[in-house]
Formats: C-alpha cells, sequence, structure tokens
C-alpha cells in the first residue's frame, strides 16, 4: 500500500516532468551555461563589470585581496588592473607609495575595508549570486502554474485525465509541490553547480594576483553555512511563494485561452477595483511581502509566523477554488 | 444479479435545454451493451453522465457506487476514456504507460507492453504525431490492458478502417471480457460491432428508445420478406418498417409470432441496423 502510494506520487511528480521536460531539464542546462559564460567574463574583467553578475561584489573581494595582500607583504609589490585601457598591469611600489595608493582607492570605495575582515566573504558572494540565479526558477515556475490546468482543456485531453484515477485534490496539490520545490531543487543543483564552477573559475583572478586560491576560497568561505543556506533558502522560498502559486494555479483553472493574459488581467482588475472602492494598495503590498529578494525585501518568511500563517490560509483558500473549478470547469474546448 | 450500472430516472441538462430524459439503464456483469445512436443523439452525454463528469438527476449507480459523489476513485475499477482523440499528444507512449502504471492499481504494463508490440506502435513515439488508427489502436490497447470491472468506451474505433475494426473489437473482447466485467461501446458501427454484442441500447434525442438484450431482440423483431401476392395481408398487420427488395417487400415486425408471419413468406431475424433505423423513423414521423 505505502510502496503503491509513494510510487503514485512518484508518477504523478514525473508526469509533470514529462510534460515539461525542456523547460526543467534544457532550463537549468542554459542556466548553467550562460552563467559560466557571464562568470568567466566576471573573472576576466572582474574590476570592470560594474555591477553586472554580482561583478561589484567580486571585483571588491580581489581588490580587497590584493590590498590585504600589500599590507600582508610590505609594499614590495602590486598588482592593479588599468581601468582606462582594459589591460592588466602590473607596477612596483615603494611601501609609503603603495599604501597611499590603497588609500586613494578605498576613497572611490573600490575596496572596503570590512569585507578585507570579513572572513566569509564568499558566502556573502555565493548568497546574492544563488538569489539572483533563482529567479528564473521563479519566472518558469509562475509560467508553468498558469497553464497547468489549462492546456489539457485546450487539447481536449482532459477527460482523459479526469478519467484517472487522481482526484484533482491530488492533481492540483502534486503541480503546486513540482511548483514549489521539484523546479526549484533542480535549479537549486543548477545554482550549487554554478557556484562550484563560479569558485573553480575565480582560482585564476585569485592566482594572477600572487596568493594561493585554494587557502583563500577556504579562509574566505563557511561551506556549512554556504550548504545551510540553500537548503534552508530552497524550503523558505517554497513556503514564501504558496500564496502567490496557489494565485496562478486558481488562474489557471479559470483561463479560458490565456493563463499569462488572464492573471494580468486578474491582478489589474483586482487592483483597480481596490483602489477605487477602498483607496488603498494592499494587494499589492500583500503579494510582495510573499516575493523573495530582488523582486522585495531580503527576509524570510519562517521568521515571521503571522506571515507564514496567513500565506497558508490564502493557499488553501485558493487552492480550494482551484479544486472547485477543475472539478467544474467553466471553459471547455471538447 | 448485481448491477455494474443502474440508471434510474436519469436527467442531464445543459444550460436551459434537456441533453438527457429520464434514462433508464441496467447493465449486468458479462455484458457488452453498444449505445447506438445517431450524431447528436446524447451518446457521450449519457456516457460522461455515467461517470459523474456531467451533472445529471435521479438515481444512478455504478458499481453500487455514485460516481457523482464517490470522484476519482471509482476510475479504479471503472476505465472510460471519452476517445482516442483525448489521449494526451505531448506524451510519449512509454512515459503513458509508466502513468498509469504508477496511479492505475488495475493497470498491467506487461500486458500493455505484449499489446503494443503486437499492434506494432512504437512505444517511444509521441502520441500527437499518430494517425487517426494508430492513436484507436493505442487506445484499445490501453482500455484492455487496465483490468477494470467497466469499460465504457466512446466511439473507439473512430478513424479506423473496416479490417481494423473488426480485428480490434474481436481483440478487445477476447482480452478483456469474462463473467465479472461488462462492457458499454458507443458507437456508429452497428454492422461491425452486431455480433459482438449481448446487449444494445438504442438513444436519439436524449432518450432511450430500446433497451434490450440481442436474444429478446431477435425474439421481438422478425423481418418478413413478402411478395406481391401477401403483401396485403402483411401489410395489414401492424409493422414497424419496410422497405422495397428483388421480388417484393422486406416488413418489419415487432412483437409478432412468428407462425403467424411465416405463413406469409421467408421469415428471419432482423439486422440491428435495420430495428436502429426503423425505431429512429418511428420517433421522426411522430
Amino acid at each position: 500500500m505505502n510502496y503503491f502510494l509513494s510510487s503514485r506520487i512518484a508518477s504523478l511528480v514525473r508526469r509533470e516532468f514529462f510534460e515539461n521536460k525542456t523547460i526543467v531539464i534544457l532550463g537549468p542546462l542554459f542556466l548553467v551555461m550562460v552563467s559560466l559564460i557571464a562568470i568567466i567574463f566576471t573573472a576576466l574583467f572582474v574590476d570592470r563589470v560594474g555591477t553586472f553578475f554580482g561583478g561589484r561584489l567580486v571585483g571588491e573581494f580581489i581588490q580587497g585581496l590584493d590590498a590585504r595582500m600589500v599590507e600582508a607583504g610590505g609594499g614590495l609589490e602590486i598588482k592593479l588592473s588599468d581601468i582606462e585601457g582594459g589591460v592588466i598591469s602590473i607596477e612596483s611600489f615603494e611601501e609609503e607609495k603603495a599604501l597611499g595608493s590603497l588609500e586613494d582607492i578605498s576613497n572611490t570605495k573600490a575596496i572596503d575595508n570590512n569585507l578585507v575582515e570579513d572572513s566569509f566573504k564568499l558566502n556573502e558572494i555565493l548568497y546574492y549570486l544563488h538569489k539572483l540565479i533563482m529567479l528564473v526558477p521563479l519566472l518558469i515556475s509562475i509560467n508553468y502554474l498558469v497553464g497547468c490546468l489549462l492546456y489539457d482543456r485546450l487539447d481536449g485531453s482532459y477527460f482523459f485525465w479526469r478519467s484517472m484515477p487522481v482526484s484533482p485534490k491530488e492533481e492540483i496539490t502534486v503541480k503546486l509541490i513540482v511548483a514549489l520545490f521539484a523546479i526549484p531543487l533542480v535549479f537549486g543543483f543548477a545554482s550549487f553547480l554554478i557556484q562550484i564552477l563560479s569558485l573553480l573559475i575565480f582560482i585564476f583572478p585569485i592566482y594572477r594576483i600572487g596568493l594561493d586560491p585554494i587557502s583563500v576560497i577556504l579562509e574566505n568561505l563557511d561551506i556549512s553555512n554556504w550548504i545551510w543556506f540553500l537548503i534552508l533558502d530552497w524550503l523558505d522560498r517554497g513556503i514564501m511563494l504558496a500564496p502567490i502559486f496557489s494565485f496562478a494555479v486558481l488562474i489557471s483553472s479559470l483561463a479560458k485561452r490565456s493563463g499569462f493574459f488572464t492573471s494580468v488581467f486578474a491582478i489589474l482588475a483586482l487592483v483597480f477595483f481596490e483602489s477605487v472602492l477602498f483607496g488603498s494598495n494592499n494587494f499589492i503590498d500583500g503579494a510582495l511581502l510573499y516575493l523573495p529578494w530582488p523582486i522585495s525585501a531580503d527576509v524570510r518568511i519562517i521568521d515571521s509566523p503571522t506571515l507564514l500563517v496567513a500565506g497558508l490560509i490564502i493557499t488553501c483558500f485558493f487552492l480550494a477554488m482551484a479544486v472547485y473549478f477543475r472539478s467544474r470547469p467553466l471553459f471547455l474546448n471538447n | 444479479m448485481e448491477s455494474l450500472i443502474r440508471a434510474v430516472d436519469l436527467r442531464s441538462m445543459n444550460g436551459w435545454s434537456t441533453v438527457l430524459r429520464d434514462v433508464n439503464i441496467d447493465i449486468g456483469p458479462g455484458k457488452v451493451v453498444g449505445l447506438i445512436g445517431p450524431n447528436g443523439s446524447g451518446k457521450t452525454t449519457l456516457l460522461k453522465s455515467l461517470v459523474g463528469f456531467n451533472k445529471s438527476v435521479g438515481n444512478l449507480l455504478v458499481l453500487n457506487q455514485d460516481p457523482r459523489l464517490v470522484g476519482a476513485n471509482l476510475f479504479n475499477d471503472v476505465f472510460f476514456i471519452p476517445d482516442s482523440s483525448s489521449l494526451p499528444g505531448w506524451m510519449k507512449i512509454n512515459e503513458l504507460f509508466s502513468y498509469l502504471s504508477g496511479v492505475h492499481k488495475n493497470f498491467d504494463l506487461e500486458k500493455a507492453t505484449l499489446l503494443l508490440d503486437r499492434s506494432n506502435l512504437d512505444a517511444r513515439v509521441n502520441i500527437g504525431k499518430l494517425s487517426k488508427g494508430m492513436a484507436a489502436q493505442l487506445y484499445i490497447v490501453i482500455a484492455t490492458a487496465v483490468d477494470s470491472r467497466l469499460l465504457i468506451l466512446d466511439e473507439p474505433t473512430l478513424g479506423l478502417d473496416l479490417l481494423l475494426r473488426k480485428k480490434m473489437y474481436k481483440n478487445l473482447l477476447q482480452d478483456y471480457l469474462n463473467s465479472d466485467r461488462s462492457v458499454l461501446i458507443s458507437t456508429h458501427e452497428i454492422v461491425e460491432i452486431e455480433e459482438f454484442l449481448t446487449d444494445v441500447i438504442f438513444i436519439n434525442d436524449g432518450e432511450i428508445l430500446l433497451s434490450s438484450s440481442m436474444e429478446v431482440l431477435a425474439k421481438d423483431f422478425l423481418e418478413l420478406k413478402v411478395d406481391s401476392e401477401h403483401l396485403g395481408l402483411a401489410q395489414a398487420l401492424p409493422s414497424v418498417g419496410s422497405r422495397a427488395c428483388p421480388g417484393g417487400r422486406q416488413i418489419l415486425y415487432r412483437n409478432i409470432d412468428r407462425a403467424e408471419l411465416e405463413k406469409l413468406g421467408e421469415v428471419k431475424q432482423a439486422c440491428l441496423s435495420d430495428i436502429f433505423l426503423s425505431l429512429i423513423a418511428g420517433v421522426d414521423k411522430e
């Protein structure tokens, strides 16, 4: 019985992966490739990439290492990039001059001494890198959810799925779990891989400034904290997004032709009526609380019990409505 | 005898129009029931109502459960696929089998694989790329591989040529049917299915015109081939239909003593299509 139940749930999840294999399997691969190119680009032009792809943080980190080396090495030699020409040049300084030039750089905020003192600077870089990467599965999951109860009504397979011994409640719960946890898990692994690759690639610029890359990385990275963050972020993100995602499922059960346009219409209608009737923006403000950084504030939902409980209640309400409209569809193409 | 399907005064509405009127049917185990009716007669509506997909009122029990209340659990023992075009086109056949073996406790993967090999379908092909005939074959493979007590098929051979249709019905009934199970098949193809049926239901305009076993039908409906000499006497008897034939007319009778007809000409068992046409024509006249 338990075996059948687990194989049944696995089959339902597998079915979702079969249907969305392009985005769930090729998506992360594509993301890894694009990120790899971006990381190599960042590593090569680490001090000139501005804020692109964590470039500022990375640049500060590398230049921080540079500054530390100057402090430790007695100013025999320092390597800085030529900002104008784009060619990395090596200049020699006397101790005093070198320290003087360092001050100049810190004035322009190129070096943040706090960052140098922070022994786990790489965790911060990887944290923001991961958060940025995880925007991709967020968009993919929303796109998947707004269509998940619509496409079978459009292609005529609705009654086939209904004639399986799977209740709408089970069907919708599995779809939501896939979007909240399974898709982010796949992309989370991709993000983990990207982070490892980025660490490997950043061996080069660290080595270039004359430091031992392995010891620098180990000095600046708390591995257990890094892994723990990835797991916690995955769970927190899943719980945080539940109300938004269940709204997308509801939209999917109501949509006639396009889940995207129906959701845009529904959101605009809700915002409009709220502002006209009550003169407030609670819907948007409330929705933002359940969206992750950088769309919203960088907070964890599990740290706020009120938000957590309210989110779960909203999720249950939207899901109950979605189950109702799944059983009694308003629009059916066959 | 236990009924697999029992509907009493079942009605279904679509908006303001009634699509099923006072349907009464009773299907026991070990039956192959043909649901026969012209296009738009309410066949699919009836089938969907029987599994709870359509709203309906009236008494309805399928395997002693009300499908409107029991929900998806019903489909562990009742297998219903509306038609072959409802199979998910994006899925590969082997993915579909994998899904079915996971969610359907009565799906026999080995049997399905064996039947698939027999039908020469490639398991790695997307269902959407199959021709109509191939999709219909797959539909039958799935239906046969599910060990359910009640199999409900809606136009299962749509898109197949005559030979394949015959073969398919033969295989389906040979592989599926036993004394505990029943099959309810809706179709237009009366001639091909006639030999496999144990019972028949005629439906027109949402109403059941006739629900009977083939045995009773054979006794009740007789066809008389009569020459011009006895035509007057034959026409004097209450008939349900007649048509011209070489050397005279063929007249269809219901509930007339066979011995009485034999005095007038050659009497034989009426074929299902003639009975169906005569009943439909009778309704149309009214």
